[in-house]
């Protein structure tokens, strides 16, 4: 079993829902033991590419493997109960009538290995809960218990929809760190969909972004973070300065210097993508840039500056260059974290 | 004079104000439940001190067949329209299917019709030698008898279990049913040990509503020949005079239907079913179906909506433009709506006031507001009993007061049967207000004023748009309610009033099916638009 056996493949996958297109042309391998995180805008696609996974949704072209078959093709859908998934999502779905033990024990086949109810809410941390209904857990409590039920029945497959959206920010980030090493553990291809960049880039071995029910851009957390190769895949992943260009002599020429780009970028893109981190600043006297705006944000200080032209740049680095509105400057990009659109 | 005519309008104001201020929430609620829990003292003071040789004379002949009838009867039409009722929730929750969304309020439309008018449409398509069977050559079974009771029941009253299971399954019952399946579970096991368990509740209120109804009808299990208590207890009213008697049984019934209501309260547990997270409805969409699935899907959950309301409603209407009127029924028109609009009105406002008692939060207060909500409970034959007893025990207070016959209470009056339906509706406005009360946040006052609002404007731009939608809910389920009602009307109603319920009754008793096909139609025409409006006003409720 090595770390890229594909556990799951869609091959051309595309799904109609009532004659509307809502995937097209989806191509996608889940490893075994490694996270996919997919990212895109409300309306992508990213709930139903999860649905077609589970089962829970028919697909009208193509067709989705595993090792052991065929799992969904336009003529056949195995059902999701007969496909060892497990599946979180934002709401926990906890059969409210069930206890946390018995919530867990619900997909567990006795022949299955050694682990029992109380252990996998022990290793949620909460073993003490067993008999608790519901709705006397916490929001944090119930979403551990619903990743325990999904994992007990050691599925191949693992699909997370919005899991920790409910949870506040702080114990979204410490469930997510939990989480992890539970998925890890479980050698599962995981599959996550969420709209927290944050947790794309803290979970994901791979994300793929999805517009419009297509992929538009595949790679890893670094790769996506600081070279995005469309709009949408870069404001996905957080904040995005754009600037345009023109094309010559092989680059392309920005208001802050001459940009060259990998030849994978096709049809010579007219704009730019530079993270206000992947940019510094230098001062200037009579530079060609002027600061407009400081935010001070703890270690980091954010810093807008105005061009000749009246075209604005976002601009972060640490506290220890402070920079006062009025300042001219002049502003230095890192050349290997350029992405393009 | 303008001004002096203002100055003692502002005072009986300041007045009112300060009674109003002074006035406890706990003392109003108590002042309500005692005066509704009166008559039903009463009832029981009669029934214990009537001689027995009525209760004595049916208990050796008849009072087994009436628990036993009644009983029968509630639960086979129970379990049917439990079945009827969560099959279409799930159909429509589960499903996307051609004409879904209108069928799903359509399925509720059932509820307003009187389940006595469908018993007379279904006989008289059935009966043996209808003109039905003659021109279609069928040989159907007559809808009579206790299980012609039950399907009639469980055609018109199958909506409080649908209602109730729909909006338990849209709320988490899709996404619920998807996990399960992916946790390993095939679609019986996710059905029987996720779904059922989760709308038990829901659908448990529902047949025990239906349960009640069942207990407190008069119309249908007369009309089939039902023996069943609520029938003896008019009986022994209108046949026998014998009030003592009809206490008695009445206090019998009364029993019966507090079961129901205590299986429904008790029936929940300890296991909250409230959702324990927002509804996913993006996560699980309903399963689109299409072709012939579609379309066998649509037709089933047409089917009680044909069955309940469209096919007993056009054999009336069929009887309606074939048969020469033998009289007006515009007497009766206007005695139902008289009722009907006196009682909404009343209700609305002691629904109103009862509300206002549950949102000072006292206790004591909110105790006695919720047993005047028991009173839903009360069959209408039973509240009319006990009111009477309560005119009568009066009477005889007064008599011995006076000394002499001081005529001044009467049963048969307007009054009388104003106060019966109160007792037994009031409990119907209640929810709705308490709900159009909660609205006026005090939040939304301040708002208002800050903003420079007079308090004679926040009352006409915020609070009255706040409530009306609620007070008019309120009294149109009352109406609507009042329309329907049969035996309270029968017991109490003056000899000069008149009610479409009480004149298709009385036709049909005839066998005269053909004369009672109007008045019953006519009720049809109101009461479908009227259910259909208020589902309108409310999709949810």
């Amino acid at each position: 079993m090595t770390a890229t056996e594909a556990q799951i493949s869609l091959k051309d996958v595309a799904c109609e829902i009532a004659g509307k297109r809502i995937l097209d042309g989806i191509d996608l391998d889940l490893p075994r033991g490694a996270i996919t995180v997919v990212l895109g805008p409300s309306g992508a696609g990213k709930s139903t590419l999860l649905r077609a996974i589970a089962g829970f949704e028919p697909v009208s072209e193509g067709m989705i493997t595993s090792p052991t078959g065929i799992l969904s093709s336009p003529k056949v859908t195995l059902p999701p109960e007969k496909r060892r998934i497990g599946v979180v999502v934002q709401s926990n779905a906890l059969f409210p009538h069930m206890t946390a033990a018995e919530n867990v024990r619900f997909g567990m086949d006795r022949s299955d290995g050694p682990g029992s109810a109380q252990e996998w809410l022990a290793k949620v941390e909460l073993a003490d809960r067993a008999n608790a209904y519901p709705h006397e857990l916490s929001g944090g409590e119930q979403q551990r218990i619903a990743l325990a039920r999904a994992l007990a029945r050691q599925p191949d497959v693992v699909l997370l929809d919005e899991a920790f959206s409910s949870l506040d920010q702080q114990l979204r980030k410490s469930m997510r760190r939990d989480a992890k090493l539970l998925l890890k553990e479980a050698d599962a291809a995981v599959l996550v969909v969420t709209h927290d960049p944050d947790e794309a880039l803290e979970l994901a071995d791979t994300i793929v972004v999805l517009s419009e029910g297509r992929i538009v851009q595949r790679g890893a957390p670094e790769d996506l973070y600081w070279r995005p190769q469309s709009i949408v895949a870069a404001r996905l992943l957080g904040e995005v300065n754009a600037l345009t260009g023109t094309w010559q002599d092989g680059v392309l020429r920005t208001a802050i210097g001459d940009v060259e780009l990998p030849e994978i970028a096709e049809n010579e893109p007219q704009t730019a993508l530079f993270r206000p981190s992947a940019l510094s600043l230098v001062p200037l006297p009579n530079g060609p840039w002027t600061v407009i705006e400081t935010e001070f944000s703890g270690g980091n200080q954010f810093v807008t500056v105005k061009g000749k032209k009246g075209e604005t740049l976002r601009v972060s680095g640490h506290t220890n260059v402070t920079m006062r509105v009025g300042d001219t400057v002049d502003v230095a990009f890192d050349p290997k974290r350029v992405g393009w659109a | 004079m303008a001004t002096a005519i203002d100055s003692i309008g502002n005072r009986a104001g300041a007045a009112a104000g300060a009674i109003l201020r002074r006035l406890d929430p706990a003392v109003i609620g108590t002042i309500l439940a005692a005066f509704f829990a009166l008559p039903i003292i009463a009832l029981i003071v009669l029934a214990m001190s009537g001689d027995s040789e009525y209760l004595d004379h049916i208990a050796s002949t008849r009072l087994t067949e009436f628990s036993t009838k009644s009983a029968q009867l509630a639960i086979m039409s129970g379990a049917l329209a439990a079945t009827i009722g969560v099959g279409c929730a799930w159909l429509v929750t589960r499903y996307e299917f051609a004409g879904r969304r209108a069928l799903s309020w359509l399925l509720i439309l059932p509820l307003a019709m009187p389940g006595y008018v469908a018993a007379y449409s279904w006989y008289a398509i059935t009966a043996p030698g209808s003109k039905f069977e003659a021109a279609s050559g069928w040989d159907l079974p007559t809808v009579s008898g206790i299980s012609g009771a039950a399907f009639i029941f469980a055609l018109t009253l199958y909506p409080y279990v649908y209602l109730l299971s729909r909006n338990a399954m849209e709320a988490h019952g899709r996404l619920s049913w998807d996990i399960a399946r992916s946790l390993g579970a095939g679609s019986w096991r996710a059905f029987r040990q996720i779904t059922l368990p989760m709308i038990w509740p829901a659908a448990a209120a529902g047949t025990a509503l239906v349960i009640m109804e069942v207990l407190a009808d008069y119309g249908v299990a007369d009309f089939l020949g039902v023996s069943t208590l609520t029938v003896g207890i008019v009986r022994a009213w209108s046949s026998f005079s014998d009030p003592a008697a009809a206490a008695q049984l009445a206090v019998l019934l009364l029993f019966g239907a507090l079961l129901a209501l205590g299986a429904e309260r008790t029936a929940r547990g300890r296991r909250q079913f409230a959702s324990t997270g927002a509804s996913d409805t993006q996560l699980s969409p309903r399963s689109q179906l299409t072709g012939w699935r579609s379309a066998l899907v649509a037709s089933l959950a047409m089917l009680p909506i044909a069955l309940g309301l469209l096919i007993p409603a056009g054999n009336l209407a069929w009887l309606a433009i074939n048969t020469r009127p033998s009289g007006s029924v515009l007497p009766a028109l206007q005695g139902t709506l008289l009722l009907a609009i006196g009682s909404a009105v009343l209700a609305v406002l002691l629904g109103l006031t009862a509300a206002y008692v549950l949102r000072s939060g006292n206790r004591l207060a909110r105790a006695s507001v919720r047993l005047l909500q028991a009173g839903y409970a009360v069959p209408g034959a039973v509240a009319a009993i006990a009111i009477l007893s309560a005119l009568a025990i009066g009477q005889s207070v007064l008599n011995a007061l006076s000394g002499a016959q001081a005529a001044i209470l009467t049963g048969g009056s307007i009054v009388a049967l104003l106060l019966a339906y109160q007792s037994r509706f009031a409990a119907v406005a209640i929810l709705p207000s308490e709900a159009a009360l909660v609205k006026v946040r005090p939040e939304l006052d301040e708002a208002a004023r800050s903003l420079g609002a007079s308090p004679m404007r926040v009352v006409t731009k915020i609070h009255l748009p706040l409530v009306l939608t609620g007070l008019a809910t309120a009294g149109l389920l009352v109406a609507i309610e009042v329309m329907k009602e049969l035996p309270a009307t029968m017991i109490l109603r003056p000899f000069s009033l008149d009610t479409l319920a009480v004149t298709a009754h009385n036709y049909a008793s005839d066998e005269r099916l053909a004369q009672a096909a109007l008045p019953a139609l006519i009720l049809i025409a109101i009461c479908v638009p009227a259910t259909a409006l208020l589902n309108l006003v409310r999709p949810n409720a």
